[in-house]
């Protein structure tokens, strides 16, 4: 069995930090600490992973293209293209009067409505 | 189907109104408006209930008319960018290093002025600067 040793600043060992093993040349192992990526992105209405959002650290994103940041479509990053559409459907329904505000189903009234009129 | 509208849901134009100006299959139509005009799966498309009169294969133009007509706003599309061959922008370089000269002799003139205005400061300095080691002698 290897010894394990520990190296790094102190201020790297917490537990918000990732630890990561590693094997030196001269047949050591040290742990190493990383830096944690966030969370998974989701939507906002069924919880499901948004494709096409990357994940990592907010200074490895911030180095991306705007385009690949994001998908070019309205509520990009924060809703599915599945819940977009219906949200868009019912937009679309309700600004030539096929359907009245009542119709709208609860989760989704805060995306269709215009912004004054949340 | 020619003439009727829509609003387009997916992709980068989503939330947009269009009217079908032909129809390339069974699924596939070709579409004019606020969106541009590209062809687009009717899957991708909500209809209105409207209908406007239109030829087949009708110009941007017309289809811009016909939405004016159901009072539906008309986007402005910003103005295309003007690609300069190789050529033209060399051209437009040599034209303006010689303006930037100029500037530069202007800030020189502004940084003697400057330098007056220093050497105005600087014994005032030097006085406050004297009577503060005066302070501390006595
Ligand atoms: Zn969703």
């Amino acid at each position: 069995m290897a010894r394990i040793e520990v190296k790094g600043q102190p201020r790297f060992k917490t537990k918000a930090s990732k630890k990561v093993r590693k094997r030196t040349p001269g047949v050591r192992t040290v742990t190493h600490y990383k830096k944690k990526k966030t969370a998974k992105h989701v939507c906002a209405v069924c919880k499901g992973l948004l494709l096409g959002v990357p994940r990592g650290r907010i200074i490895e994103i911030k180095k991306m293209l705007k385009s690949q940041r994001v998908p070019e479509r309205p509520f990009a990053g924060q809703l599915c293209s599945k819940c977009t559409r219906e949200v868009l459907k019912l937009r679309a329904k309700l600004k030539f009067g096929l359907i009245k505000e009542k119709d709208i189903p609860l989760k989704l009234k805060n995306y269709v409505l215009p912004i004054s009129k949340k | 189907m020619i003439g009727s509208v829509c609003v387009k849901i997916a992709g980068r134009d989503a939330g947009k109104e269009c009217i079908i100006v032909d129809t390339i299959s069974k699924h596939e139509v070709l579409i004019d408006g606020n969106t541009r005009r590209r062809k687009c799966n009717l899957k991708h498309l909500q209809f209105i209930g409207k209908k406007v009169e239109l030829r087949k294969g009708a110009s941007s133009e017309e289809v811009k008319k016909a939405l004016e007509s159901l009072k539906i706003t008309i986007e402005k599309k910003a103005p295309a960018k003007i690609k300069k061959t190789r050529q033209e922008a060399q051209e437009a370089q040599k034209v303006k290093k010689p303006e930037v000269k100029k500037e530069k002799k202007g800030f020189k003139l502004f940084g003697k002025k400057e330098d007056k205005g220093k050497k105005e400061k600087k014994p005032k300095e030097k006085k406050v600067a004297k009577k503060k080691t005066e302070k501390k002698e006595g």
